[in-house]
């Protein structure tokens, strides 16, 4: 409901204003917020100044040879970007690469690779209207310069608050499209390395062998066969074949080890000139042998030979030395709990084995060619001697990215690019309001399963991890302005990947003259709260902003400071990383535990902002590019630590730390009642009903999985008893109002009206990214079918009846297209009987067994399936007590009559809607006050169980004010709700003897 | 009323399927509004025997015995051994170690009789080879042993050990045993009950056949314990004959002719299939003051103190009866043929001043009598002074074959087993609603989440 803006606008400006009065009312971080634009701007009224018209992926590559350059975007190229020159933009996004380089001291020993994390940011280029989160990755190559390939993933959209809102799933889902091409990458690497160690290892036998018979026989002249090694094989057979050959060896690979592969760590080459040295000096002992074969065939002098040698085995030694860096990284990465690693399953042996293997032939020396490899050998491989001039890079074809990455995991990523760019898709309020949808969704674990579509309800990992708790969506545009604020800054200089020149930064405290002054950066030693430092940039700013602590006037704070970043002309703007967004949701995740209304307290930002923050701007970019805050934003503590160890990346510890306190938090809250007073304490009932002098009589529910508090003011609920409508809806209407619980049930009408979407029509069946892409439209369908049913039939009710008392309704007919038309229609009303059973069989020839009626709510029954009762075929007649049959040909109905009054709003205002996706969602609102009303029941502990005689207020209304019939709906959903809660699956078939009667148009 | 002019066809043809009775839609005194559906077998299940008071086995013409429980419905074991249909099952508890220890004995056409331990699954002792298959099984709890009845008696220790049997009697076999007092045992076999003693000597145990009864007519298809002066038996042509269980005399004989009442000239179409109407006492059961027989496709009450016919259903179902149970509070139950398990209850007649209302229900058959059954009982009423009717207050309608056996738990469910393949457990769904919520808060409660 709240995804649809055409709900947004039945909402009365009312009802907010209501709920502030109210101390007893939902409170903000709960309710759903309106779109945070306030005055000029308008969601609607946006536009945008981008020439491309939908969102897209770009993938570029900063190619050593042609320097940055689009490699491919999802959708294609066409049908993306229009007019957008994606080369332009390919440069502007590569030309900020963050990669924190660890220079160590020049020529040291062994090549070390340089695992980074990924840097994720959020750059805009105002004049093109084009905003993207940008997420750096380098892959290994060989063959590259330094051994990296530097790459980027760009999710490009021209709504910039898209990205600021989005930036967490964002950068939850391209890190695993990352870590899938890294994985596949260090595959191919490993592969190619160990070819390369191959070689080398031939190359010192051969050597070896050469010294010794000069040795022997000093006044021989160098062999022919030396000769042809040196020369003969030109250096593009050797690629052609190790191309080739690494084919094989994937195949190879494959029986070698599963561990190769779930080493997933990012292998992010360092840009480290290191290896680069290391490698030119590689080509250098090439040259020097190439003159030295230039020199003629003269003997080559002993000393040569040893120096040769000597050099083999160092670049054997370093490419050991890569190669156990490679591999090892899986295991290092391991104790990071958020690692999942890509585990094929068909990969028996271990890597390590290899590695053993490698060591083994480290000591067999000479025979190592025989030995050494003797599971890998292939007839194909034919090792050469790495006697070769590297070719001038510039003229060889670099490796494409099929290359690069080992073919599965390249097209996993292409798909997951595929799937991102359909999540993502659409306008920024649908996406939010929707992912604010399943985030209250997930938490109503307890009913959640009953009516809502099972994808909103899947747990999508990449999302989970990105909300960071659903604050960080509840409050979208509030989320990254403070961090940018007070972003901890490395005070290492930044290299650039292509250039290698350190890039000047500037302290935070002398930046706030600079060219963003918007941005304000707190002193490294400032521990003031977010909030003030806000205030303070707002203030300087020049926008008028009271220092209260209402969160929305933080928002808008942060909406104007994004838009005052952004506005800085001809450049790209770094608006955000990663890490600013994750420590400021963890922040807020803290905030909202301490149940407090002022959003930011100070001790929870303390808490948060346990280290001084050194901000830094990057000035000295040459094309204005303007880097607002950095990518790994590491503290100085980290780096230190991290300099210790040869391969760095970002140390997790902490972000664990404030999650974890966070949950604890969250877990101690559980219990908390909003509004001094209202709870009984040491109250061991579900449902304790508060001691009547207090002003808020509640019922307090703490179901485990769905930690939430009903507070039901005593007024309304006398109100209620005295009411002549019915006590649940008068309940839900107004008066129950939810403690401001960090996990937040939503239980207001609002609420419920938000949690809305379900689509019932076998979304199981889809794979996700169709269901995703199209449930707006299946909603819709379904709405509008379910809005005829209504029409053509005016018992409709009846039939609505027995679906949600649980009898199943069997549509009877002989056009099949009717049928299903029916049965999609009423699949809207049909609750689920548990989280992966939809219980409905569209169209059904066979005759039903007693078994099916256990499994099947809703039935499309084919009349032709037995001839000799045209009328009512056997089966149905059979289980009649049990079936509810609407015949679709005679136009009759035949179930129970319904008389009451829970479900007239349902099919009464049949005549005033008129899209379908608005009544599917009036549906969705209608029965999520029935599931609330069922909870209740289920839970309320009095109501099973009554001890005291003052708990039995509503437990006396429920039985004696509710209709026979709603009762029914009640206890059926109760019933499920039970079994769902108790994980046990439903096998049960629960029936009455009820008297049918028989409806005809 | 409106309802059936609007559906006249529908209405008609469950009428006409249920042609003996028809019982509304609402069934007020039927408490069993849950069923769980309970499958495994794979072919028609004819046995069930309780264990404890949760579990039961079920056996039938697939060789498998299942265990399951009755309050979650699954399946705890699957004894496999038997190669076919099983003949004869009956639990079997004994005291080893302190401790009572239930087994099952089952028998099998494959001629095998096995000892089963339900806790382990084992098959802690197994006969086979037996020279006829055995067709039923009685356990003798005073002397430890129990009976396999086939064309011979044998009688077998706890550990399986042949103890003695007697000579082959006939190809008809024996077809039920009854205990009787004294040792001695009641043996049908076709249309004579054979009287056998066993002689305990030492530890020792003989066994002789002490006398024939020949006084049925026809096969004896029935014969159960009422208390422990009486036993009963019932034959194919409808004789029920009660007997002392002492000296062996006859002390009742009913012929029950169910073509009585149609002599009365109620309708032709019971004259139309007077040949078919079955008499034959299927079943019988009792709580030691009544028996209720079924015979044929009807129920039998007799009062055995009284000696006298207490009610009477001719037409109690479609089809043949198979079981019958009589419950305490003067409700009995029945399972047929025709897949259905009906509930009826004792009541009084109406005085016999008032035969419109008879006739008022003839008319309104909708409100759970029957009109063709309210006739009969009245005309009785001046011929037999104590006689009260039979009411169907309830029928579970679910299995799609003939319901072979049921079991009741009590308030925990009713348990029927069908040619269908499947058992289904009846359960109160208030009871189970409420049992649900109390399971919901005690978990709630072990989690400390209240």
């Amino acid at each position: 409901m709240i995804s649809s803006p055409d709900l947004v606008a039945f909402t009365k400006e009312t009802d907010f204003s209501e709920i502030v009065k109210d101390p007893s009312v939902l409170p903000e971080e709960l309710s759903v917020p309106l779109y945070p634009y306030t005055g000029d701007t308008t969601p609607w009224s946006k536009t945008s100044g981008a020439n491309f018209t939908k969102d897209f992926i770009l993938l570029s590559e900063f190619s050593e040879q042609v320097g940055p350059q689009p490699l491919l975007t999802v959708p294609p190229e066409t049908k993306a970007c229009g007019t957008f020159d994606l080369n332009h933009f390919s440069l502007r996004i590569m030309s900020v690469d963050y990669q924190t380089s660890l220079t160590g001291p020049a020529g040291c020993g062994s090549l070390k690779l340089n695992f980074v994390e990924d840097s994720k940011v959020v750059l805009g280029d105002s004049r093109e209207g084009a905003f993207a989160y940008v997420h750096h990755l380098t892959l290994y190559d060989l063959e590259a310069r330094g051994f990296v390939r530097p790459l980027c993933l760009a999710y490009v959209s021209s709504d910039e608050n898209k990205i600021i809102q989005q930036f967490q799933q964002l950068s939850a889902e391209f890190s695993k499209v990352s870590e899938c091409l890294k994985t596949g990458n260090r595959k191919n690497f490993a592969n190619e390395l160990e070819i390369k160690l191959r070689d080398l290892e031939h190359t010192r036998v051969v050597l070896l062998r050469e010294i010794e018979r000069e040795v022997n026989n000093a006044s021989v002249m160098c062999t022919n066969e030396r000769e042809r090694m040196l020369n003969g094989i030109p250096t593009l057979d050797v690629k052609l074949k190790e191309k080739s050959l690494s084919h094989r060896d994937e195949v190879k690979l494959q029986e070698k080890g599963r561990c190769e592969i779930s080493r997933k760590a990012e292998v992010e080459c360092e840009k480290g000139n290191r290896s680069c040295i290391t490698y030119d000096r590689d080509e250098q002992f090439g040259g020097r042998r190439k003159n030295k074969q230039d020199k003629g065939s003269c003997p080559t002098p002993l000393a040569d030979k040893g120096d040769e040698l000597a050099s083999v085995e160092k670049s054997i030694q370093e490419f050991k030395s890569l190669l156990k860096q490679v591999t090892c990284y899986r295991t290092r990465k391991l104790r990071d709990s958020e690692y999942s690693p890509y585990e094929p399953d068909d990969l028996p042996h271990s890597f390590e084995f290899d590695l053993d293997d490698l060591r083994h032939g480290q000591l067999a020396g000479p025979v190592l060619e025989c030995n050494v490899f003797p599971c890998t050998d292939t007839p194909l491989h034919s090792l050469k001697p790495i006697n070769s001039i590297s070719s001038c890079r510039f003229d060889k074809r670099l490796k494409t990215l099929e290359e690069l990455c080992d073919d599965y995991f390249h097209q996993q990523a292409l798909q997951q690019l595929n799937s991102i760019e359909r999540t993502f898709r659409g306008d920024t309020c649908h996406l939010y309001s929707q992912q604010l949808c399943r985030n209250l969704l997930r938490n109503l674990k307890s009913t959640n399963f009953l009516f809502e579509d099972p994808c909103d309800l899947e747990e999508e990992v990449g999302l989970q991890i990105g909300i960071a708790g659903q604050h960080s969506v509840r409050q979208p545009s509030f989320l990254p302005a403070p961090s940018i604020l007070s972003e901890p800054v490395s005070l290492e200089s930044y290299v650039s990947c292509v250039e290698m020149v350190p890039i000047k930064l500037e302290l935070g405290g002398s930046s706030q003259s600079t060219a963003v002054p918007s941005y304000v950066n707190t002193p490294a030693e400032d521990n003031r709260p977010l909030t003030s430092s806000v205030v303070e940039t707002e203030m300087e700013n020049g926008c008028v902003v009271s220092a209260s602590d209402c969160q929305e006037n933080v928002e808008m704070c942060v909406s104007a400071l994004m838009k005052t970043s952004i506005s800085s002309g001809d450049s790209i703007e770094v608006l955000g990383t990663e890490k600013s967004f994750r420590s400021q949701g963890s922040n807020i995740l803290m905030d909202t535990a301490l149940q407090r209304p002022p959003p930011l307290s100070t001790t929870a930002v303390l808490e948060g902002l346990r280290q001084g923050r050194v901000t830094t701007i990057r000035t000295c970019s040459e094309d204005s590019i303007e880097v607002l805050c950095t990518t790994e934003s590491i503290l100085p503590e980290d780096l230190r630590a991290s300099y210790s160890c040869a391969i760095d990346e970002e140390s997790p510890e902490q972000e664990t730390d404030e999650k974890d306190i966070s949950h604890n938090q969250e877990d101690k809250q559980v219990e908390c009642v909003y509004g001094v007073g209202n709870k009984v304490p040491g109250d061991h009932g579900g449902a304790c009903m508060e001691d009547p002098q207090d002003f808020y009589p509640a019922v307090t529910l703490t179901p485990p999985d769905c930690p939430m508090t009903l507070t039901l003011g005593r007024s309304s609920s006398q109100d209620a008893c005295h009411a002549s409508e019915l006590i649940p809806l008068s309940l839900l209407d107004e008066p129950c109002r939810i403690v401001p619980d960090d996990l937040s049930d939503c239980f207001s009408y609002r609420s419920t009206t938000a949690s809305t979407t379900s689509e019932c029509t076998f979304p199981t069946c889809l794979p996700k990214n169709k269901r995703e892409g199209g449930t707006r439209r299946r909603r819709g369908r379904v709405g509008r079918a379910a809005l005829q049913f209504l029409q053509q039939f005016p018992f409709a009710v009846h039939a609505v009846f027995s679906l949600l008392c649980g009898r199943t309704l069997v549509v009877l007919g002989s056009e099949e297209a009717a049928v299903r038309r029916l049965v999609t229609a009423l699949s809207v009303y049909m609750p689920h009987l548990s989280r992966y059973r939809d219980g409905i069989q569209p169209w059904t020839s066979t005759p039903l067994q007693l078994t099916d009626l256990l499994n099947w709510k809703l039935i499309g029954f084919n009349r032709m399936c037995c001839f000799t009762y045209i009328n009512m075929p056997h089966c149905l007649g059979h289980y009649s007590r049990y079936l509810s049959i609407l015949d679709v040909d005679q136009k009759t109905l035949r179930c129970p009559v319904y008389s009451g009054t829970l479900l007239n709003p349902l099919v009464e205002p049949r005549s005033h809607f008129k899209r379908g996706n608005t009544y599917f969602m009036f549906a969705q609102s209608v029965q999520s006050k029935l599931v609330t009303t069922a909870f209740l029941l289920t839970f309320s502990h009095g109501f099973h169980t009554p001890r005291r005689p003052w708990e039995s207020t509503w437990t006396q209304c429920f039985h004696s004010e509710i209709h026979r019939d709603d009762k029914k709906i009640l206890n059926y959903l109760s019933e499920l709700i039970k079994l769902h809660f108790m994980e046990v699956p439903p096998n049960v078939l629960r029936f009455s003897y009820t008297t049918n009667s028989i409806f005809k148009l | 009323m409106l309802r059936w002019i609007l559906g006249g066809r529908e209405a008609q043809g469950t009428v006409e399927k249920s042609a003996a009775l028809f019982i509304g839609e609402e069934q007020p005194k039927n408490c069993f509004t849950e069923m769980q559906v309970l499958k495994g077998h794979f072919d028609i299940v004819r046995f069930l025997v309780q264990i404890d008071d949760l579990r039961f086995a079920s056996a039938g013409d697939d060789g498998l015995v299942l265990i399951w429980n009755v309050e979650t419905g699954d399946c705890l074991i699957e004894l496999r051994g038997h190669t076919q249909q099983i003949t004869a099952m009956i639990s079997y508890t004994f005291i080893r170690g302190g401790n009572a220890h239930t087994a099952l004995i089952t028998a099998s056409s494959d001629r095998t009789l096995s000892l089963w331990d339900p806790d382990s699954g084992n098959r802690v002792q197994n006969i086979s080879d037996l020279q006829s298959p055995v067709k039923c099984l009685l356990v003798l709890v005073c002397l430890d042993v129990w009976l396999s009845g086939g064309n011979e008696l044998c009688v077998w220790n706890r550990d399986f050990e042949l103890q003695c049997k007697t000579v082959h009697h006939s190809d008809a076999g024996i077809s039920a045993m009854v205990e009787l007092p004294k040792n001695f045992i009641a043996a049908a076999m076709d249309k004579e009950i054979v009287i056998f003693k066993l002689n305990l000597s030492g530890s020792d145990i003989a066994v002789m056949a002490m006398r024939h009864l020949a006084d049925h007519q026809d096969t004896i298809h029935s014969l159960i314990h009422i208390n422990d002066g009486l036993f009963a038996s019932g034959s194919h042509i409808g004789e029920l004959i009660i007997w002392d269980s002492v000296d062996w005399t006859i002390q009742a004989y009913e012929h029950i002719l169910w073509e009585e009442p149609a002599r009365d000239g109620q309708s032709e179409f019971k004259l139309n299939h007077q040949k078919q109407i079955e008499r034959s006492i299927q079943h019988m059961s009792s709580d030691g003051e009544y028996i209720v027989a079924a015979i044929g496709s009807g129920l039998y009450v007799y009062n055995v103190l009284m000696k006298s016919v207490v009610a009477y259903r001719r037409i109690a179902h479609d089809s043949n009866v198979l079981h019958t149970v009589l419950q305490q509070d003067g409700r009995l139950m029945s399972c047929s043929e025709d897949g259905s398990v009906r509930m009826w209850e004792l009541q009084d007649l109406p005085l016999p001043a008032e035969p419109a209302s008879s006739g008022f229900f003839g008319m309104f058959g909708t409100f759970g009598r029957s009109s063709k059954q309210t006739g009969p009982p009245a005309k009785k009423i001046p011929e037999v002074p104590g006689l009260r009717s039979l009411e169907l207050i309830g029928d579970l309608i679910g299995h799609s074959g003939a319901v072979q056996m049921f079991l009741s738990f009590k308030e925990k469910g009713l348990v029927t087993c069908s040619t269908d393949h499947l058992l289904i457990i009846w359960k109160d769904g208030e009871f189970q609603s409420q049992l649900r919520s109390l399971a919901v808060f005690q978990k709630l409660e072990e989690n400390q989440e209240l």
